[in-house]
């Protein structure tokens, strides 16, 4: 983060509440997110060159890599992470299979997982598994094989997660 | 109901989902200072001057440190003689010299770019060959000064080359038995140095506290170890630091050498400030241990009936220029070569060779993914010369009740578990039907299965004298239970196994026990997460706590309900007579803790500990290296286009003996991973070094399987009964990729007669080897 970057008024929608900040023009959305914000769920493994997905956030619906977004651009923009996710201690769909049915080990690649798949399913509430593993194509787990991430997905869109 | 075979989530499953998790990447203390790593550009040069002045007077640089400030610069377990940072020679491209502590991480850099080192060039070697070539540099003319692995000493080579151990295992007389032989199959493999890619990468934040102790949290699944390595290399007793290791985002071996968790200890002690570093990818290509790579001749003499009964496998491992656990995984790999089978006359021997390329290390299946690799593919090679179903070839040949393995261990079931045949059956019902169903297909693409098998081993087994774990189980004086355990979750989800144990033999409900802070000054001494261990040693500490604590609340019961306490039983948390004509006479656990701590003033605590004794190999390498065997039998079915020479995995299936399944999601998911991770290994993987130096490491480059690429997986999981192990159970953690390399290795050559030798099996090697056959 440079000193001497020009400096940016920064509204957008954050997990449902709104928010206001100054942000500099050339930090990123992640790096924002994640010092300024004190939103964690997002992470890198990659170090910010869009290759692993952990720091996966939806902007307007969309997942995105956050490494890749500079923060300046989340003007106007409905953004969610995975805290936002839960609502009134009510685990997301998602979450409960994700949980259930054994789709997270180490968990680093987790919140980035969920928002791709939160991001196909409300796009396309019932995909098929080529739709999910292409959802998903983008975020590198290294534990589970993938496997049980398709078979939570699968079962949230059959409404048996 | 039995809390065993519960299909129970992982303990810390919902913060992980919930965006709470907290990885050491996450922490954050007031006053922090970052850390930054100078690193050798050279893959061998002598330091002939450094120099640090610009640098530590550079604004925001709190601190600038060097070889000069390490107390005992020695690291590694095989051969303690890797430097934290380098004193006067670098011998890989990576190697520590320097580091900063700056007020943030553009300040460090900065500083970083501000140090100069002056090196002298020196002759280097980049292969074995080479290495070992007459007239090659040698790396360490002083390797025997150094302190070195007990128990490796004896295959410890002495002379200046640059060898370091050469390690063998002998049974009966494999000249004579290849040479009388109806059918010899021979083969030349290699495979390929691997990196771990756990996704949070190596990182540690070291806090002075006022006590005028240290604090240390880091990525580590492996505290202890990391804990008495730290202490070692700066001249620490062990009370003066507490590590703790929070959320572990995957560890899969190489996080347990230590490096930056020792740099920022030592930078926050010299600036008396919070320092945190972490790795870059860069740097958990350069600046930690990798998957070996390995070069093996191996040949096995059969008979026309299929039986194997002559092994002859020699390996040399290039484990570039420290011996962290380069030997370790090198005995471990003779230890496993000769795999579950009974074959007569056995020789293998393998060596662990230095050279100036990338550090080698410890990567899941620890040395034996490569042999396996090499014996399962001459397996293949015999079943389909001979027109024997392969899994019929290793069902032949496989361990039974009496068999006798490579290092000449006697199996048997009173002391073992023996699953191996199970897992060929298991195999069998599930696919026999599938695999007539598989037409090889015509065109380009051509489809076909494979099948491989292996063994490996719960625990360090012959790599130490003794692998120790203990646990604590507490009643609190309100009913409510705490399991203090050293067993690590690193992604695996161990300690909810573990938990189910204690559950189990206390007699209450999985959910009444909650696990303590693990700590190292909270828990029991334990090896942690390495050598598929923890459920097998941590576990049957546990199990003894449990037990110890259950018999504790029954004798403090006992005075209460005035029944004899082996009168007595624990169900559902509540105790009460075993005789159902008494069953009024009961009490919870919480009135029993109660009344324990106020009335009867006794601790309702229970300690118990567990230990495998290593039985170290005698001077021909036998011995009985193992105690528990896990056991895997794996399927692949794969497309090849023959004329892209791309190879598609459809499916993979993975037939593991885990003894009695505590938690079959778990399992399951132990299962998957490894399938998937030595699908990475099979086809993709491979850190590429030129002269020494990683062309591509960062994950743009360095592919790991995704989504798109796993196919269709299949955990089949079977059930025995381990003798030795907590209820029956035993661990599976790396038996999980052992086989799968050599499966769909033995899948490509169904589908297109093309053997590939060399891991990666990529599109240019298929096309060559689609080549070489069609010139037979």
């Amino acid at each position: 983060m440079s000193a001497q970057g020009a400096r940016i008024d920064l509204d957008f929608v954050l997990n449902g509440l709104p928010v206001k900040a100054v942000v500099e023009t050339e930090v990123t959305a992640y790096e924002f997110l994640r010092d300024e914000m004190q939103l964690t769920s997002m992470r890198s493994a990659c170090d910010g060159i869009g290759m692993c997905g952990a720091c996966t956030i939806l902007v307007n619906g969309r997942a995105s890599p956050s490494c890749l977004i500079l923060a300046a651009d989340l003007a106007g923009a409905r953004v969610e992470t995975a805290e936002g996710m839960a609502t009134a201690n009510r685990l997301h769909p998602l979450q409960q299979a994700f949980v259930r049915l054994g789709a997270l080990q180490c968990g680093f690649c987790t919140a980035g997982m969920l928002l791709s798949a939160k991001a196909l399913l409300d796009e396309t509430p019932h995909p098929s598994r080529e739709e999910i593993q292409r959802a998903l194509a983008g975020n590198i787990c290294r534990c589970t094989g993938y496997a049980k991430i398709v078979q939570a997905i699968e079962a949230v869109a059959a409404g048996t997660g | 109901m039995s809390v065993i075979g519960q299909r129970r989530p992982k303990l810390n499953a919902v913060p992980l989902a919930t965006g709470r998790g907290e990885f050491t990447v996450d922490l954050a203390v007031r006053g922090m200072l970052h850390a930054g790593i100078l690193r050798s550009p050279h893959a061998h040069a002598r330091i002939v001057k450094i120099d640090v002045s610009r640098a530590a007077a550079l604004p925001g640089v709190a601190a600038v440190v060097t070889a000069a400030d390490v107390t005992a610069n020695v690291l590694g377990a095989s051969i303690r003689h890797r430097p934290l940072m380098a004193a006067d020679i670098v011998r890989c491209i990576g190697e520590p010299v320097a580091a900063v502590a700056a007020r943030d991480e553009a300040t460090a850099n900065t500083a970083l770019a501000l140090i100069t080192v002056e090196y002298a060039p020196l002759p280097a070697v980049f292969d074995v060959a080479a290495a070992l070539a007459p007239g090659a540099p040698v790396l360490h003319p002083d390797k025997a000064k150094f302190f070195r692995m007990p128990v490796l000493e004896q295959w410890f080579d002495k002379e200046p080359n640059n060898y370091s151990h050469r390690i063998w295992t002998r049974r009966g007389d494999v000249d004579a038995a290849l040479a009388r032989a109806p059918k010899v199959y021979r083969g030349n493999f290699s495979t390929s140095a691997v990196s771990q890619v756990s996704l949070e990468p190596h990182c540690a934040l070291a806090k002075p506290e006022s006590s005028g102790r240290l604090t240390i949290w880091c990525s580590t699944g492996k505290p202890f170890r990391t804990h008495m390595q730290i202490c070692g290399a700066l001249g620490l007793d062990a009370t003066k630091l507490r590590l703790e290791a929070p959320d572990v985002g995957g560890d899969f071996g190489n996080k347990g050498e230590v490096s930056v968790e020792a740099i920022v200890a030592l930078l926050a002690l010299k600036t008396g400030r919070p320092v945190k570093g972490v790795f870059t990818r860069e740097e958990e290509f350069t600046g930690t241990g990798l998957c070996v790579a390995t070069e093996l001749d191996a040949a096995i003499g059969v008979t026309p009936d299929g039986q194997v009964i002559a092994l002859d496998m020699h390996f040399r491992k290039d484990i570039g220029p420290y011996n962290g656990y380069g030997s370790m995984v090198t005995l471990w790999g003779v230890v496993c070569a000769g795999g579950p089978y009974d074959i007569a006359n056995v020789r293998i021997l393998g060596e662990s060779v230095f050279t100036n390329n990338l550090r080698g290390g410890a990567y899941r299946g620890f040395g034996n993914p490569q042999v396996s690799f090499a014996r399962e593919s001459l397996f293949d090679m015999a079943a389909k010369d001979l027109g024997i179903h392969p899994l019929e070839l290793r069902r032949r040949n496989g361990w039974r009740d009496g068999s006798l393995s490579a290092t000449s261990q006697r199996l048997s079931n009173d002391l073992h578990g023996l699953g191996f045949i199970d897992t060929l059956d298991a195999l069998e019902q599930n696919f026999a039907e599938r695999d007539r169903a598989v037409k090889p297909g015509t065109g380009s693409k051509r489809r076909g299965v494979g099948y491989a098998s292996g063994m490996h081993g719960s625990g360090y087994g012959c790599l130490v004298d003794a692998d120790t774990a203990g646990a604590m189980v507490k009643l609190n004086v309100d009913g409510t239970i705490i399991l203090h355990t050293g067993g690590y979750d690193v992604g695996q989800g161990v300690t909810m196994a573990i938990l189910q144990i204690a559950a189990e033999a206390l007699g209450v409900p999985a959910d009444k026990i909650v696990l303590s802070d693990q700590d190292t000054d909270s828990v029991p001494f334990d090896n942690g997460a390495s050598a598929s261990r923890q459920l097998y040693i941590s576990g049957n500490a546990a199990l003894n706590a449990a037990q110890a604590l259950n018999k504790k609340i029954r004798e403090i019961a006992a005075k209460k309900l005035e029944i004899a306490a082996d009168k007595l039983v624990i169900r559902d948390g509540v105790v009460q007579s075993a005789d159902p004509g008494f069953s009024n006479r009961s009490a919870k656990l919480s009135e029993i803790a109660a009344y324990a701590i106020n009335v009867a003033g006794e601790q309702p605590v229970g300690f118990g500990s567990w230990a495998l004794q290593g039985a170290l190999l005698d001077a021909e390498g036998k011995g009985n290296p193992i105690s528990a065997f896990l056991f895997a039998s794996q399927r692949a079915e794969v497309e090849v286009d023959v004329e892209t020479g791309a190879v598609r995995v459809l499916s993979l299936a993975g037939a593991h003996d885990v003894g009695r399944a505590i938690n079959p999601l778990l399992i399951e998911g132990q299962i998957e991973g490894g399938l998937a991770q030595g699908m990475g290994y099979a086809l993709m993987e491979e850190v590429r070094q030129d002269k020494g130096r990683p062309t591509g490491p960062d994950l743009a480059h360095y592919l790991v399987p995704t989504a798109l690429d796993v196919p269709e997986l299949i955990p089949l999981i079977v059930e025995t009964y381990e003798p030795t192990g907590p209820l029956g159970a035993k661990g599976v953690g790396e038996a999980s990729l052992v086989p799968t390399a050599a499966a769909i290795a033995n899948a490509v050559e169904a589908a297109t007669g093309a053997r590939v030798t060399d891991l990666p099996i990529t599109p240019e090697r298929v096309l060559a080897a689609l080549k070489n056959r069609a010139g037979e």
